[in-house]
């Protein structure tokens, strides 16, 4: 069944249930009881996906051999919904699972049949997203007054090992990011020790734009010094377009980034990344903000 | 029987991975330089810059930038084209060059003696020395593999499926296709090598580029090194020919300058 | 930007360019010696000899320096006989360096028995081998061997600058005229050498004057095949536009062509101006062309 090629006609509308099977009933939307209103019609002509047609004949009951009242949810795909069940059913008193589900309630595997916006319990935040800025940040959040998340985590917050920079602290003038190549592997600790994976990406590096490089007069494949309020690193730089700066809250911002798999061990080795890196996490998962804090960097 | 078999490697879906690379080396058991330590080469993500003995996939990175975040990055995963008309094959003086029933060109490293005559005649710059056998060496097209059924470690390991391994006629009528779907979406898209009435009779490792072939380090008409044989011969026999008469007629000159003034010993020389 | 900047360097150097030289001055040594012995008078003999002897030595050097050249120098032979089918011939007549393998061969069995022949001659041979085998190199067995070996002689100058064009290399493939080049080179270096070693075996001064004058001339056509050459690159020329260039220019054609050219009262001088200008002329088109690479080229460099 998955191997089947069959689309539909172009120009017909459909779901082309002959294309390949998805599982468990070659239903191609979920909840798709959501796609008629309360009575069964679809919203719109030009979204008209699965309906109630209220004159279908139905089949007796092959189980009890009693007659079933007329009325069928068709359409152009599986309906995801009790197939013979009205848009003005009620719910069983005593019934259980679909039983308990009105003919308007299309989320049939939430307990209330309803689509939720967001759970009412196990995060620390929410119920919706916005936008804050991370903890160290060049300006002030555009949107709120709240410049940063209320709840999010800092560990040893105050201590001289977790400094944090000010808001647009002109020290740490540059946004620096971290991230991976494809080339090695988490801190590296296998990857640097690998001969074929060590030669190529030899050497720590830091990606620049050629503003940012013709401002500190910083050549490709020059030593460069990263600093943050956390420490300092040394590394090569690599002068790029990829990167660079951009206009935000009316300033010339720059972006830099690092790839974070260096140490000190390895056929290929280099500065710790980390050393660099806040102590700042996610409210929920703790994740440490290693994609948005502030730097410095200055030619060797 | 066999046909020719080849590459169709479609540029456009390379994701810049490497795994091309280091299947290769895997399978091939070709060491890292100089035991992996390196220094960084400061163009792009390339730190392998060219094919060599121990390099015979190589990654090409092509930064297109016109301001920051303004452009495209170009990769390609470059290797030796086993070219329907092989400048290395011609030239090599041991035999150890050799076309395969699948029409790929391998070097024999049992025959090779090291020579490097085949390095400059290569018009791509493909071959180069294996510092540890002492002979060339280069891409097999997995010859080894070819022979039991398998397709090349490369093309294999690639996960967007840009290095196509097949049989060329297959291979010709699935890029063209390709060229024409990318060229519908206003991309400029070529075929390089895929013509055989074109240079080399046509390129059984073949590629679809989206920019001039020197963009990614690739000649525009590369040519058999045979072609000059017979300019450069011509001239050759002409200047010694040229030398030669010189020779001839200045001993003549000596013969008759001497016998004019009689013969005899002594004598300023002349001619 | 010319398609042999796509390419990638072979690496011969350090033997290799010895070699062109050694090469280049042994053919022409024995042109020179050829030329004299068919042509020439009783008291061009020392020359002759002189000549056999430069170009024996020189092929001998030739050919160690080829072999240790190889990546594996023991294999020389699989240049000359199919490895998997010994003893079927490996040869290859559109493959300079194939031809050329057996080339020198000849070259170096043609020019050492001449020299066994000459020294024979002299009466100069000891071992009982070597005068066996010396004196059937005399008479008209003589002139045949050095009547194929002075045309070869040509042949082994030139067949390398040949050799450097049949590839896909910047600067050797981009013109025609470097065999040419090689040849008035060889000929002019191995008349050079000629002046410089023949006086001690006893050559006349007319000999060694006919020698000066024809080195002068083979000088210029040096100077105008090389200006053929140069014109041949066209927008190429750059590339002398760098420390190579200045060994041309300076090295090459100043002391190496015309200084000599104007040194007529001091022919041994002159000599070692032409032996170190063919060195040049040698160094000076290898490594030019080595330096080009096309990783270096893609990056800019």
């Amino acid at each position: 069944m998955t191997a089947r090629r069959e689309p539909d006609p172009p120009g017909v509308p459909g779901a082309h249930l002959k294309w390949g099977w998805a599982w468990p009933a070659n239903r191609r939307v979920m909840y798709n009881r959501a796609s008629a209103d309360l009575k069964g019609n679809p919203w719109s002509e030009r979204k008209r996906w699965v309906w109630w047609d209220p004159s279908f004949v139905n089949p007796p009951d092959p189980k009890t051999g009693k007659p079933v009242p007329h009325g069928k949810w068709v359409g152009y795909d599986v309906p995801d919904f009790g197939a013979t069940k009205a848009p003005d059913a009620q719910p069983k008193p005593d019934g259980i699972a679909l039983d308990a589900l009105s003919g308007t309630q299309p989320f049939i595997m939430r307990a209330d049949g309803r689509g939720w916006l967001f759970v009412p319990a196990g995060l620390v935040d929410g119920p919706l997203p916005t936008h804050y800025e991370p903890h160290e940040s060049p300006i002030q959040n555009p949107l709120y007054k709240q410049q940063t998340s209320p709840v999010h985590k800092v560990w040893a917050p105050g201590k001289p090992y977790n400094k944090l920079a000010a808001v647009g602290d002109p020290k740490f003038p540059y946004v620096i990011s971290t991230y991976r190549l494809t080339e090695h592997y988490l801190a590296g600790a296998m990857s640097r020790w690998l001969p074929w994976l060590a030669e190529l990406q030899p050497e720590l590096f830091i990606e620049l734009g050629h503003d940012l490089a013709k401002e500190k007069g910083i050549k490709n494949l020059d030593w460069v010094v990263v600093s943050s309020p956390r420490g300092h690193i040394r590394a090569k730089a690599l002068v790029t377009h990829r990167i660079g700066v951009m206009h935000i809250a009316g300033k010339p911002i720059h972006h830099v980034g690092m790839p974070w798999h260096w140490g000190w061990m390895g056929l290929s080795t280099g500065d710790v990344v980390n050393d660099l890196t806040s102590w700042v996490g996610d409210p929920n998962v703790s994740i440490h903000e290693g994609k948005a804090f502030v730097c410095n960097v200055e030619k060797a | 029987m066999p046909e020719p078999m080849g590459f169709f490697t479609d540029t456009t879906v390379c994701i810049g991975c490497k795994a091309c690379e280091v299947a290769c080396k895997e399978w091939n058991q070709l060491p890292a330089e100089n035991g992996g330590i390196g220094e960084l080469s400061g163009d792009s993500y390339d730190n392998t810059r060219k094919l060599d003995g121990i390099h015979w996939r190589h990654v090409r990175f092509i930064e297109q930038f016109k301001g920051p975040y303004d452009g495209r990055w170009l990769m390609m995963s470059d290797v030796c084209k086993h070219c329907v008309q092989a400048g290395c094959l011609e030239v090599c003086p041991t035999g150890a060059i050799i076309r395969t029933e699948f029409d790929t060109v391998v070097i024999q490293s049992d025959v090779c003696n090291g020579c490097r005559a085949c390095i400059a005649a290569c018009p791509f710059g493909v071959i180069d020395v294996n510092p540890v056998s002492g002979t060339a060496q280069k891409c097999t097209l997995c010859y080894d593999r070819l022979k039991v059924g398998l397709e090349p470690a490369c093309s294999k390991a690639c996960p967007t499926d840009s290095i196509q391994f097949g049989s060329i006629v297959e291979l010709r009528t699935r890029a063209h296709k390709r060229v024409d779907q990318l060229k519908a979406q206003g991309v400029k898209a070529e075929l390089y090598g895929a013509d055989p009435e074109g240079a080399l009779g046509g390129l059984n490792s073949f590629y679809l580029l989206v920019d001039e072939p020197e963009v990614y380090g690739l000649p525009r008409k590369p040519q058999l090194p045979s072609s000059r044989l017979a300019k450069s011969a011509t001239f050759s026999v002409a200047s010694a020919a040229v030398l030669g008469v010189l020779a001839l007629v200045g001993l003549r000159k000596r013969r008759m300058d001497e016998q004019s003034r009689g013969g005899g010993g002594g004598g300023s020389s002349n001619v | 930007m010319s398609d042999t900047f796509f390419t990638g360097a072979p690496h011969w150097t350090w033997f290799i360019i010895p070699y062109f030289f050694v090469g280049g001055l042994a053919g022409g040594a024995y042109f020179l010696a050829a030329a004299l012995d068919w042509f020439g008078r009783p008291e061009d003999r020392p020359v002759v000899r002189t000549g056999y002897d430069v170009a024996a030595v020189g092929a001998i050097l030739s050919g160690l320096l080829l072999t240790i050249d190889l990546g594996r120098p023991l294999r020389f032979w699989h240049m000359l006989f199919q490895s998997e089918n010994f003893p079927a011939i490996m040869f290859k007549g559109w493959s300079p360096i194939s031809f050329g393998a057996w080339a020198i061969l000849l070259f170096g069995l043609l020019s050492v028995l001449s020299a066994l022949g000459a020294r024979a001659e002299e009466g100069r041979l000891q071992m009982p081998a070597l005068r066996a085998v010396g004196g059937v190199v005399k008479g008209g067995v003589a002139k045949l061997v050095s009547g194929i070996g002075g045309l070869l002689g040509l042949f082994i100058a030139g067949y390398t600058g040949i050799l450097l064009s049949v590839t896909n290399r910047p600067i050797w493939a981009d013109s025609p005229w470097l065999g040419a080049l090689f040849i008035a080179s060889g000929a002019s270096t191995g008349a050079a050498a000629l002046i410089l070693l023949a006086p001690a075996r006893g050559a006349s001064e007319r000999t060694l004057a006919w020698l000066s004058s024809f080195d002068a001339r083979a000088l210029v056509v040096e100077l105008l095949v090389l200006a053929a050459f140069i014109a041949s690159l066209g927008s190429l020329n750059r590339v002398w536009v760098s420390f190579w260039g200045l060994l041309l220019l300076v090295g090459v054609v100043g002391f190496g062509i015309l200084a000599p050219l104007r040194m007529h009262a001091k022919p041994a001088q002159a000599a070692k101006l032409v032996l170190l200008g063919g060195f040049l002329l040698r160094l000076a088109t290898m490594l030019a062309s080595e330096g080009i690479d096309r990783y270096r080229v893609a990056a800019g460099l």
